[in-house]
């Protein structure tokens, strides 16, 4: 899976809890996608083991994982 | 408190407090709060942040700042 160095560096140092696999689920089954007004693409999927929603962020490209965190917000 | 800029992909960090996140929120677009166990704000991750803020500046008011510290992060291969 091909990351950003900003989610390398940053994101997985303070969201120790993301688990690639997770990642890959949420982008193979997402709920819901947005475009943003930047290009990148926004994607929430559901993660079972820890009942919370999971937002994945890439690059315009679909598949670099740009960001990713359990979005509190978001309802289906 | 760090304010961390990752220019080649426009993103801000600004660290309050140590600690990891456990869940997040996006309180306007483009900005999100990480927020520990404890429901607490540990930090504001700001997207497009030049589109936002002006980056040349950081005027710092009436903080009893000890310890003023500037880096340059160090390049990491994809």
């Amino acid at each position: 899976m091909k990351t950003t160095a900003y989610f390398r560096t940053s994101v997985m140092a303070r969201r120790p809890y993301l688990v690639m696999e997770w990642i890959e689920h949420v982008l193979k089954n997402p709920i819901r996608t947005e475009v943003q007004p930047n290009g990148r693409i926004r994607y929430w999927g559901y993660v079972a083991e820890m009942d919370k929603y999971l937002r994945v962020v890439t690059e315009p490209d679909g598949e670099t994982v740009h960001n990713a965190f359990f979005d509190r917000r978001f309802s289906p | 408190m760090i304010f961390e800029y990752h220019p080649e992909t426009d993103m801000l960090y600004i660290k309050l407090i140590e600690g990891v996140s456990t869940e997040s929120e996006e309180i306007a677009p483009g900005v999100v709060l990480d927020f520990d166990e404890h429901n607490r704000v540990i930090g504001i991750e700001i997207e497009d942040a030049s589109k936002l803020i002006d980056l040349s500046k950081l005027e710092l008011r009436a903080l009893p700042v000890v310890h003023l510290i500037l880096t340059e992060r160090a390049s990491v291969k994809a």
